[in-house]
């Protein structure tokens, strides 16, 4: 009997897990998601509770108040209710996609979150291509010319890469590229378009310098790992040309390992660029962040947080998919 | 292989000289074409509802489309502005005369009923902009299309000065009715009778601000104003470097003026200070004798250079400039004759301490806000300063919602010594610090973080303020200043100066103290002949 019960379902899911190997996962990873995402949010309305300061302080600044104001305010935004009460609120509301208001700009989160968000994806996206690229590019090199001076330059330089802080190379290429030579501006994002690529261009490179030496470092591994395989010395031996070998036998198995940390890299590049964003004056999500927490603005903490956890949680979803695609083993559920 | 890096590095340089060729294109305010359009450039404005923020305004963007009644000319002098006229029938009883022809940049008229809605607007509970009209005012309303009425409960001199305050710019009242939830915010903004009208508005990086052709006072010279936002001063200071900015108002100004590599314009300030402030409330700054030694051990010169320069060592609780509104200087240097400074002397300070409950010396508790840098380094030095007379004084670092959260608190023994700024938030000497002295700003969600105040400073602040009489408010204050500087509750250590970086084609020959309390300031800004 026993034998039966545990029999037909593993075998069911084993069909289904067959014929839609990534359709379940996906479901099982987005669920998860909900349950992530709503132990965050009590978890970051809960400490912003208990650190010190008040949002009504920080809106109404150094200056004089009357009693009167800061009653109303209170009252508006429900700082007068129990915690449970007013973390209900919120999450009635975000249940409904409702993010409230802003404390300090009495703007709808949710604008002010999509005014905000272009900004951050397009020059997180951006500095994720030049890290790939680039990266991908140079870790493959060094790993051809194991040894050689083009290696050891690649690897001296991933050194360089991952110990300057993302802020001190920000301002290097400031200095150099906006002030003393004037190639890009200073500041700003830029009105769309070719205008918003040359903005986005310093800031870019400087916030793609660390991932881009981490994946050099990967890659050159990954793809050293792969160089001394036999299957590459038996392409080789049959005379197979190095460009076939290149694409064909080796930077498909050496790439599983980078897609996957490929997804960190965007995730980190997107909601990371806190100080590259000061730097440049790029009013984007990580200043927003920084900004709310400062004022204790709540809603907009909130929001950015839930923001951000979507955003992480999908991109490594993405790259677990293309790495089920890329790695048919894992597709099929055998390791 | 080689051959194909080359293929790469050369596309590379191909790349960056077609993006770098893209500079050609921006625009270049310098030489002649300043006058059409200028860069100026502030922290973020996140909406312009000035309910909702005290940015707008605090950035001068405001002040550019939305105007008051009355400006503060370069004398300290009420001029009129919206108001062609005023007069005071009673001493509770203000009008105010509407200038004929006024319209807004969308055409409309402007009337008494736009004046009363604004301010009432701005009144109510709820308000960011609520504490410039005092507890005193009981009505503003229309007695016709273009006469303002306002009535106070009891007379209140400071009153006379709120219609100049640039707070209190004046927006349409149809505009608001169309656009209630939207008011102030990107795609909606405000509409004003000011010399520019808003032509877009992204609190994530820019305004845009198109002269008004129909402006009352004749359509500005400056047919444009670029407005960017900024996350630092440095940001913005690179920016002017790079010839990317015309106007700005920095806070770090040491630092501001060297990385922008320029010199800034710095003029006497209004009244803004910096002051070491005790609670008196608590050991050892309960002793007079303490307070005192303290005083006297506290070297200005040497604070300002710690503070990074851009002030003036300050000797009185109330300045003499801001005393200026109800004198000349000579007649406030008369005023303040027999006030004590407690200027520098180590031995009189020691004279103190050796006199207080603590001649062997103490050890204190310093708390420093991270506001910035400069209250960092004024706080270090104050603890140096304090050693040599056996104050031992240790610094504790509070963030400033922190710090904001204390000083506003109901436990008012919770309140460390510190360095701390008042700024003046009106041009009126009474009013300007009212909000941090006296018995009833001792409380909870009050600023007077001393917590010090006597009988004498009390009846002083209600008699200020009864009276219109500038000689006899002139009397009231120096006498205030007095019981300040014999009580010691702070320490006033400088006032800072008003700074502006200018670009070199431009010029603003009127730039005072008082630029913020003159209506559309950048009225002022020509090209420099």
């Amino acid at each position: 009997m026993s034998a039966v019960t545990v029999t037909e379902p593993v075998g069911e899911r084993r069909q289904l897990s067959d014929r839609w190997p990534i359709l379940l996962f996906i479901v099982r990873r987005l669920a998860a998601m909900v349950v992530m995402l709503a132990l965050v949010s009590f978890l970051v309305f809960s400490l912003v509770h208990l650190a010190p300061g008040n949002p009504v302080d920080a809106l109404l600044g150094q200056k004089p108040r009357t009693p009167e104001t800061v009653a109303a305010l209170t009252a508006q935004f429900h700082l007068d209710r129990p915690f449970l009460e007013q973390y209900a609120i919120w999450a009635s509301g975000a249940l409904r996609f409702d993010f409230g208001t802003a404390i300090q700009s009495g703007l709808p989160v949710m604008t002010q979150i999509a005014s905000r968000l272009p900004v951050s994806i397009a020059l997180g996206i951006f500095a994720f291509l030049l890290t790939m690229i680039v990266g991908v590019g140079l870790g493959i090199l060094a790993a051809m010319r194991r040894g050689r001076t083009a290696d050891r330059v690649t690897t001296a330089s991933v050194v360089v890469g991952l110990s300057t802080p993302t802020f001190v190379a920000a301002i290097l290429l400031l200095y150099v590229f906006a002030v003393l030579l004037s190639w890009f501006p200073a500041y700003g994002k830029g009105s769309g378009g070719l205008d918003t690529l040359w903005h986005l261009t310093l800031p870019a490179i400087a916030l793609a310098l660390g991932s881009c030496a981490y994946v050099v470092k990967h890659t050159r591994a990954a793809m050293i790992d792969v160089l001394d395989q036999d299957y590459i010395t038996f392409a080789r031996a049959r005379g197979l040309s190095r460009t076939r070998i290149l694409l064909t036998y080796s930077l498909r198995n050496a790439l599983i390992p980078v897609i996957t940390i490929g997804g960190v890299v965007l995730g980190g590049l997107i909601v990371g660029a806190v100080l590259v964003e000061v730097t440049f004056s790029i009013q984007g999500i990580g200043q927003l962040l920084v900004q709310s927490a400062g004022a204790k603005d709540l809603p907009v903490i909130q929001g950015v947080t839930m923001l951000i956890g979507v955003l992480i949680i999908s991109i490594n979803l993405c790259a677990d998919v293309i790495y089920m695609l890329v790695d048919p083993r894992l597709r099929l559920g055998r390791r | 292989m080689r051959k194909r890096t080359s293929l790469v590095a050369g596309a590379l340089v191909v790349l960056s000289l077609v993006i770098s060729g893209c500079t050609g294109g921006s625009t270049d305010g310098s030489g002649d074409d300043a006058i059409d359009a200028v860069k100026i450039g502030s922290s973020a404005v996140t909406t312009l509802d000035y309910t909702k923020s005290n940015v707008g305004y605090g950035s001068g963007l405001g002040s550019l489309m939305l105007e008051p009644l009355l400006i503060i000319d370069a004398d300290g002098e009420l001029q009129p502005w919206l108001a062609e006229s005023w007069k005071q029938p009673k001493p509770t009883v203000y009008e105010y005369h509407l200038r004929d022809g006024v319209t807004f940049s969308d055409g409309t008229k402007l009337t008494a009923q736009d004046v009363v809605f604004s301010y009432d607007y701005y009144r109510g509970d709820g308000s960011a902009n609520s504490y410039n009209f005092p507890s005193s005012l009981r009505s503003i309303e229309a007695v016709d299309d273009r006469t303002v009425r306002v009535t106070l409960n009891e007379p209140n001199a400071a009153w006379a000065v709120v219609p100049a305050r640039s707070q209190l710019g004046i927006f349409s009242k149809a505009f608001y009715d169309a656009n209630r939830s939207s008011f102030g915010q990107p795609g909606t903004g405000v509409i004003g009778t000011g010399p520019w009208a808003l032509a877009e508005f992204d609190p994530t990086s820019q305004a845009t601000l198109t002269a008004n052709s129909a402006y009352w006072g004749g359509a500005p010279d400056i047919q444009k104003v670029d407005w960017t936002f900024f996350s630092t001063d440095t940001s913005a200071a690179i920016a002017f470097r790079s010839g990317e900015l015309d106007v700005y108002f920095p806070d770090e100004n040491r630092a501001f003026s060297s990385t922008a590599g320029t010199e800034l314009i710095a003029v006497p300030g209004a009244g803004d200070t910096g002051n070491f402030v005790m609670n008196v409330l608590v050991k050892p700054w309960n002793d007079v004798h303490v307070r005192r030694a303290v005083a006297m051990a506290l070297d200005r010169a040497a604070l300002v250079e710690a503070w990074g320069g851009f002030a003036e060592p300050a000797d009185y609780f109330i300045p003499p400039t801001l005393l200026q509104q109800l004198g000349t200087a000579d007649e406030v240097k008369t005023a303040l004759a027999d006030v004590p400074t407690n200027a520098f002397d180590l031995n009189a300070a020691k004279a103190e301490m050796a006199a207080s409950a603590y001649p062997e010396g103490v050890k204190v508790t310093i708390a420093v806000a991270d506001f910035g840098d400069s209250y960092s380094n004024v706080s270090q030095a104050i603890v140096a300063q304090l050693a040599a007379i056996g104050i031992t004084a240790e610094l504790k670092a509070e963030s400033s919602e922190e710090n904001t959260a204390l000083a506003l608190g109901a436990d008012r023994t919770a309140i460390l010594a510190q360095y701390a700024t008042y700024g003046a938030v009106s041009a009126d000497p009474g009013d300007a610090f009212n909000y941090a002295i006296g018995s009833a700003n001792a409380t909870k969600g009050n600023w007077n973080g001393t917590n010090w105040s006597n009988d004498k400073v009390d009846r002083l602040i209600g008699e200020g303020f009864a009276t219109n009489d500038p000689a006899k408010r002139l009397s009231i204050y120096a006498q205030m200043n007095n019981e300040f500087a014999v009580n010691v509750p702070s320490v006033p250590l400088f006032q800072f100066k008003e700074t502006l970086a200018l670009s070199d084609s431009l010029q603003w020959t009127g730039f005072d103290a008082l630029w913020t309390s003159r209506g559309p300031w950048l009225l002022g800004i020509t090209p420099k002949s």
